[in-house]
């Protein structure tokens, strides 16, 4: 197992109380693996990522069963070790580039320094290593791109620079967070056919969060479908989007515009907005929205993996689930 | 055909050319044409989506449209009037807008009500008490609680927000209301919420809308005219049905594949193609009128 995560907890303080952003989530990645985190706003799948880098605001507090890398507990890490390990063994992709590309260094100093923070290469070796990469990423004139600052390129060079970056050191595991989501939506699909390439090519695992379902259901070997911090539902991406079982991910696919549905007409919405996570919070973090929400579910409710399903975190039996599902999705589903 | 051949045309651009100054270095100078050439015409009860990328003029033609912007070349017209014949206030009432990004385009310090209220309050509508009465008619209009009210744009979320904003567009009773992205910094759970809420408002208020946006499955969803916009042409429009389902315009085509819609296992498709190639920038063959 590439990247382990059991139980993860992320709380942060906050004047009003603490927050509970993350509340016990696992999940594993492969080698050669694309496993998507999806979820709104506010429901922890970028924090998950932060907390396996070590990358949390100070004043979060991370606890966890398990959190290990090809084996090696990252818990304990000390923070010299924890650097070398990230952008080298681990790398990640933000949304927004320049959050990770200091505007004032040219794109070929920066890509030349992560390789020679990590491996005891010449300068003249890091170089010809980013040529390699940028051309990789299908960026022209990559001997020229290296002169250039990162303000001198469009938004789409400059995350095709990003993950030519973070491909430096020839890391086993990306986390990809949004990485597409500014973009425009031919240039989108562009890159993540070329991340969906090189993870082949170099048989890394790749973490990619997002917002998005239909790239979900396009990329992903596995999906974790997170909602208000906890996993609501996980398995292959075909069991979550040819099975759904709970409500949430059901709503979610129901209210997407998209050919099939009658245009013009109203979509089927899900009611109301994502609960606060701060003080105590009890029962499906659902219910609020949810069309069967029943008194049980004022109880916390366990991912829980009956026969004949994968994980969900719902108290529907599987069959009722079905029923709902064909009749929010219509017999497709 | 979307039925609404025998209406009367509300809004029209007659080859409207927008270009910008940009200083380059020292001295070089260079002209921008972010909208060349556009001619369009909105029926009353229409929904224009113009869909196209980041650069393609887009948000210049609404801006234009909306009188915000003024054409370099051409003329926009509303009931076939000049738009520069309509003073501001009067322009106002005919034509407002929504937004894309419900947190910064409210004041953060004025209280829902007020918010709302403001349209009426700067052109002298009604006493005080009546604005008031109007502002929560209009809260309950766009399905928000009148217990927020006295509430503070801090208090709400993106969707409540954005519907102040459409509430806010609508208090001064205007026939045509222009969406820039009205739901792309919402969560798509919410953008459901929104998009029901100008079905329903455009039936009610029997208004005319323009819906700008990047995203063509709501644009596929909600318009019956598209216009689709490239390096600042019109290169395709066309009646929402027959565009997206047989276009034939290479730009249009390679659009509809990018769109990244629920298919498991499909991969990504691949839409690569070359961004210098001037046949993309060449009109679809100029529509028969209808």
């Amino acid at each position: 197992m590439l990247l382990d995560v059991q139980d993860l907890t992320i709380d942060i303080p906050t004047a009003s109380g603490v927050l509970h952003a993350v509340q016990g989530i696992s999940f594993s990645v492969d080698e050669g693996e694309t496993l998507c985190i999806v979820g709104e706003s506010g429901c922890g799948k970028s924090l998950t990522a932060l907390a396996v880098m070590d990358l949390l605001p100070r004043r979060a507090i991370r606890a966890a069963t398990s959190l290990a890398f090809s084996g090696r507990d990252l818990r304990g890490l000390s923070r010299e070790a924890m650097n070398r390990l990230r952008g080298d063994r681990i790398a990640m992709i933000f949304q927004e580039p320049m959050t990770s590309l200091n505007p004032v260094f040219t794109i070929g100093d920066q890509m030349i320094d992560v390789l020679r923070q990590h491996r005891k290469v010449s300068r003249r070796e890091a170089r010809d290593r980013a040529v390699y990469l940028l051309d990789k990423v299908g960026i022209s004139s990559p001997e020229a791109r290296l002169a250039q600052y990162p303000h001198q390129l469009s938004g789409g060079l400059r995350q095709r620079v990003m993950i030519a970056m973070a491909l430096m050191c020839d890391p086993k595991l990306i986390l990809a967070d949004e990485p597409t989501t500014a973009l425009d939506v031919t240039i989108q699909a562009e890159l993540l056919r070329l991340l969906m390439a090189l993870q082949q090519e170099f048989g890394m695992g790749l973490v990619l969060i997002t917002h998005d379902l239909g790239i979900v259901s396009r990329m992903a070997d596995k999906v974790a479908v997170m909602y208000a911090g906890q996993i609501v539902e996980s398995g292959t991406a075909e069991t979550i989007f040819n099975d759904p079982l709970h409500p949430y991910t059901q709503g979610l696919m129901a209210c997407l515009p998209a050919p099939e549905r009658q245009r013009m007409q109203h979509l089927k919405a899900i009611p109301g907005a994502v609960p606060a996570l701060v003080g105590a919070i009890e029962g499906c973090r659902f219910r609020g929205r949810c069309a069967h929400a029943q008194p049980v579910c004022e109880r916390d409710v366990a991912l829980r993996e009956p026969a004949g399903a994968h994980p969900y975190r719902c108290v529907l039996p599987a069959e009722t689930s079905r029923d709902n599902a064909r009749a929010v999705l219509g017999a497709g589903a | 055909m979307s039925g609404l051949e025998n209406h009367p045309v509300v809004l029209e651009m007659r080859d409207v050319t927008r270009t910008f100054r940009l200083s380059r270095g020292w001295l070089r100078r260079e002209m921008l044409t972010a909208v060349d050439n556009v001619s369009l015409q909105l029926r009353k009860g229409d929904v224009l989506g113009i869909v196209g990328e980041s650069g393609s003029g887009k948000t210049t033609l609404s801006k234009m449209m909306l009188g915000l912007l003024a054409p370099s070349a051409g003329e926009v017209l509303l009931d076939g009037k000049p738009l520069t014949s309509f003073d501001r206030r009067a322009l106002a009432r005919r034509i407002q807008f929504v937004f894309q990004d419900p947190y910064s385009s409210l004041n953060p310090r004025g209280s829902i009500g007020a918010i709302i209220a403001q349209p009426l309050r700067i052109h002298g509508i009604g006493t005080r008490a009546e604005r008031e009465k109007r502002a929560r008619e209009l809260l309950d209009v766009v399905g928000l609680p009148s217990r927020l009210f006295d509430s503070s744009p801090g208090q709400l979320s993106g969707g409540q927000r954005q519907r102040v904003v459409i509430a806010r567009a609508l208090a001064l009773r205007p026939d045509i209301l222009v969406c820039d992205e009205p739901t792309s910094a919402l969560d798509v759970s919410v953008q459901a919420q929104i998009l029901n809420l100008l079905l329903d408002l455009r039936k009610e208020f029997d208004l005319t809308y323009v819906l700008v946006s990047h995203n063509l499955t709501v644009i596929e969803h909600m318009t019956t005219e598209v216009a689709v916009m490239y390096l600042g042409r019109i290169v395709e429009l066309a009646d929402a049905e027959n565009l997206f389902g047989n276009s034939s315009h290479p730009y249009t085509k390679i659009l509809l594949r990018s769109a990244m819609t629920i298919a498991p296992g499909a991969g990504i498709p691949d839409v690569e193609f070359d961004r210098g190639d001037p046949a993309f920038r060449v009109p679809a063959a100029a529509r028969q009128s209808r």
